[in-house]
């Protein structure tokens, strides 16, 4: 039996759905399945995008035919993709610099009784999957976040954030590409470039991307 | 590059569009472009451009542009005091004055052979929350991409069609993922109510007023979002994604408009009411 939910969402675009909860199984098969929309995307798929858990594809918008290929070959295409191993599936791993001096860092420090640089530590000492890219374009939602950094977002969100700054909320750490409004806490700070329209690949990361924090002193940048 | 207008006020906003930027959604770009694609094919056609050509998107009232030199403009779509759907010889010196709000929201005012503007991701079109250009300012000076006076024949039958924009506009609606969720009560509220434009509402969002509609309980992850959704925000207010709208979102998705829809329902004016109906399969 399919634990999947396949629904349609207006004539062209379907909507897949592995589970509402956020457990490394149902990112991986997502993840699966956005992977192989990256290297073997079925000409009928004209867009994706990913949620948790879930992802959107949508077909040209040419009638009938369209119509009926996603609701007679999709389901199957999707089956299969998403029973793919994750190990198959992720091949691109991305270390990210990050100078630690976040305005948020200290508040972080005290609310989860570490020390700052037991902050630190967590926040670096793990790899993080990229779930999705979205609100601003190049902003990753990376998971999981160790959980005795989960804090809920800011109460009041700020109304300027800085663009690369390196951010935490709830079980999600996260990046901001450019300068925009935003409530996660700020633990610091990169170089790297999220998003630059004029690179020959505008986005440094990709949904299912390996990512890792490595600690830089201002000096080394 | 030929220099056209000048920018004296942009009013409630000028920015250049184009059919948009397909194939980012998934690293969270909006696929943005114009508001109302039929008005903006029109106001090419008339001019006798390509369809995809840059136009510059006016939204509501308030713009005005000085004339840098002789040539001809189409304009399409909002009425804002010049005949949609039409082509008018303008000349050096003289001032373009859009105050006056008649109908619609957004115009398109096409150059021959279309604007020249900065493209990002392979389009032009303006998205300024995503940071991909910003909109015109007082002062800035704009151009075609050919000389103004020479204009390509018009390629519609019969021009001089204004915009019919009926006092309430009608749309029908799409279940959207979430649709099965919401109780009975507050879908056919949903379709009971005359619903109206926010003052709020922009390229990113048509919000409405008129109801509180009961949302279901417990919450939506983030999961990716159509042009044309109708989501129920938490105070139970429907807000329709528009073009430059987030990629993703985590309120109940009650609905989803088709692009023809989404383009009527773009065109009415804050202030003015929609009516939903069940889409018929």
């Amino acid at each position: 039996m399919r634990d999947w939910t396949f629904q349609s969402y207006g004539p062209h675009a379907w909507l897949v759905r592995f589970g509402r909860d956020l457990s490394e199984e149902t990112m991986r098969r997502a993840l699966a399945v956005a992977r192989e929309l990256e290297e073997r995307r079925p000409e009928a798929v004209r867009e994706f995008t990913m949620g948790y858990g879930s992802v959107l594809l949508e077909c040209a918008d040419d009638g009938e035919a369209a119509a009926r290929w996603g609701q007679r070959v999709l389901p199957g295409l999707i089956e299969a993709w998403s029973s793919l191993e994750l190990e198959t599936v992720v091949t691109r791993s991305v270390e990210i610099p990050v100078i630690y001096d976040g305005e948020d860092l200290g508040e972080v420090a005290r609310r989860t009784g570490l020390g700052v640089e037991e902050v630190i530590k967590c926040h670096s000492g793990r790899d993080y999957r990229v779930w999705m890219l979205g609100f601003a374009p190049g902003f990753p939602y990376l998971g999981v976040l160790d959980e005795v950094l989960h804090l809920p977002r800011r109460a009041s969100p700020r109304a300027r954030i800085a663009a690369g700054s390196v951010a935490i909320a709830g079980a999600q750490t996260g990046i901001y590409p450019s300068e925009s409004a935003g409530g996660w806490h700020i633990l610091g700070r990169t170089v790297r470039r999220m998003f630059d329209p004029e690179r020959a690949e505008p986005f440094l990361l990709r949904p299912g991307d390996s990512v890792r924090f490595v600690p830089v002193e201002l000096d080394d940048v | 590059m030929f220099e056209f207008l000048e920018v004296i006020s942009p009013g409630c906003g000028v920015s250049f569009q184009d059919a948009g930027r397909p194939g980012w959604k998934r690293f969270g770009v909006p696929p943005g472009g114009w508001m109302d694609p039929g008005a903006a094919a029109l106001a090419n056609a008339l001019i006798g451009n390509p369809a995809g050509a840059v136009v510059i998107e006016l939204a509501l009232q308030g713009a005005r542009f000085r004339v840098l030199s002789d040539g001809w403009l189409s304009m399409a779509g909002a009425s804002m005091g010049w005949m949609p759907g039409t082509v008018r010889k303008v000349s050096r010196g003289e001032e373009l004055s859009f105050m006056r709000h008649e109908s619609g929201v957004y115009a398109y005012l096409a150059a021959p052979g279309g604007w020249a503007a900065p493209e990002y991701l392979g389009s032009a079109a303006v998205s300024a929350r995503s940071g991909l250009g910003s909109g015109l300012s007082a002062g800035e000076v704009i151009s075609g991409r050919t000389d103004p006076t020479l204009r390509g024949p018009e390629r519609v039958a019969r021009a001089g069609q204004p915009a019919v924009h009926p006092p309430t506009t009608e749309a029908c609606v799409w279940p959207g993922p979430q649709w099965i969720e919401f109780s009975a009560a507050a879908r056919s509220a949903f379709f009971a109510t005359e619903w109206r434009v926010s003052a709020r509402s922009d390229r990113m969002g048509l919000r409405l007023d008129g109801a509180s509609i009961e949302v279901p309980a417990g919450t939506t992850l983030s999961e990716p979002v159509l042009v044309g959704t109708v989501q129920i925000t938490g105070g139970g207010q429907p807000v329709v994604t528009m073009r430059d709208g987030p990629t993703v979102g985590g309120y109940p998705k009650m609905g989803w408009l088709d692009e023809d829809a989404c383009c009527r329902v773009a065109q009415v004016p804050p202030g003015g009411t929609l009516r939903f109906k069940p889409f018929n399969q």
